[in-house]
């Protein structure tokens, strides 16, 4: 009884906040040019939503990952938690580069556009040299370990 | 007397691996009842089966992914706990001004002008146009120049602004937002407020002048002015 309650807690989970979080892991990156580009075309701010993004990932990954019979999720796609994992990480680089720009761009002065546009991109290399570098020393899979 | 003694040297050796045995089964037990608080009927009769087949190492999942343990169980509860973390600090530091509904705050918005609210209040959720207002503003104040407080009342939604003295800008045009932006001017002359983008809903900005401890709630039509004039009596 417990183990079929679990894996609908988990079904349900995986339905509703896990779906909608995996399409902000994806979209993130597939959007993160064109939210650049809009704000570097039009001059003003984009809606800043990074915090908000990165607290709801955060949350919904942490409770799948802490509760036992959500956790059975990351069993039953065994590619979902390196994916997770680092997408996550890649999630927060990207949304705290948009803030920067957003700043940036907050105040309507081209050397501070371009000032601010120059620390991001410093932001995102280092963000993603350190990324690499981490999952270089701690193996999102271990030697031999298939997803 | 040969073969007792054979006999017996194997009846020990069997008993030693059957205890053997039985110990790592309970150790292996006693790990998952930690590990897996509420989850123990799954475990049941499969740590056995789990054991036999060598799969204790990896940390894997035992079957359709119902249990992971040992090295990968503990990565995954750091990445856990991480996570969570993280979601806490990005929400503590997430704007969630509140609109302020008390009776001071309801006067304000429909006479436009308050004395008794201070800078930073938001009064409403959403943008609403209430009407662009010139003000003058007749002060007693010897200073020369003066503090004034610029912010968003209502949605933190991109709208942009200028502040302007006698038809020159005094500053670059700046996101208004519900955090109040301080700038000087003199307390003397047309101070005017142009709206520079309008990010949904209208250019909703308050703004209050430090010299007669009065806020204007006011709303800006893109690329036009407010104007407020300073005069001394």
């Amino acid at each position: 009884m417990r183990k079929i309650l679990g894996s609908t807690l988990a079904f349900v989970y995986l339905l509703f906040p896990m779906s909608l979080v995996l399409l902000i892991l994806i979209f993130t990156p597939l959007m993160f040019f064109s939210d650049v580009s809009t704000i570097r075309t039009s001059g003003f701010a984009g809606p800043d939503t990074a915090l908000s993004m990165i607290g709801l990932s955060g949350f919904v990954i942490g409770l799948s990952l802490l509760v036992p019979p959500l956790r059975r999720i990351y069993g039953v796609f065994p590619w979902l938690y390196p994916f997770v994992k680092i997408f996550f990480v890649g999630m927060i680089i990207l949304n705290i580069a948009i803030s920067i720009l957003n700043v940036g761009y907050q105040t309507g002065s081209e050397t501070r556009h371009t000032l601010f546009f120059i620390l991001m991109v410093v932001f995102v290399v280092l963000g993603r040299l350190g990324m690499s570098f981490y999952f270089y020393r701690n193996p999102v899979l271990e030697e031999g370990e298939e997803a | 007397m040969r073969e007792n003694q054979k006999d017996l040297r194997k009846r020990i050796e069997r008993a030693k691996e059957k205890s053997k045995h039985a110990a790592q089964m309970n150790a292996y037990e006693e790990n998952q009842a930690e590990d897996e608080l509420g989850n123990d009927e799954v475990q049941q009769g499969k740590g056995r089966q789990i054991f036999e087949q060598g799969n204790v190492q990896d940390g894997g999942p035992n079957d359709k992914g119902q249990v992971f343990h040992g090295k990968k169980l503990k990565g995954m509860k750091r990445v856990g706990y991480l996570a969570i973390a993280i979601g806490v600090v990005a929400m503590f530091f997430t704007d969630t001004a509140t609109v302020d509904t008390s009776e001071s705050a309801r006067n304000a918005l429909e006479n436009q002008v308050s004395t008794g609210i201070s800078a930073g209040v938001v009064l409403l959720e959403e943008d609403e146009n209430l009407g662009a207002q010139d003000y003058t503003i007749t002060h007693s104040s010897d200073a020369d120049e003066t503090k004034i407080w610029v912010w968003d009342y209502a949605a933190e939604d991109g709208d942009y602004v200028q502040v302007l003295v006698n038809g020159t800008p005094i500053s670059e045009s700046f996101m208004i937002q519900h955090q109040p932006k301080e700038i000087m001017v003199p307390s003397t002359g047309f101070v005017q407020i142009k709206g520079i983008r309008d990010g949904g809903g209208g250019i909703t900005y308050a703004v209050r002048y430090d010299l007669n401890g009065t806020s204007y709630f006011n709303t800006a039509p893109e690329g036009e002015f407010n104007t407020y004039e300073l005069v001394r009596e």
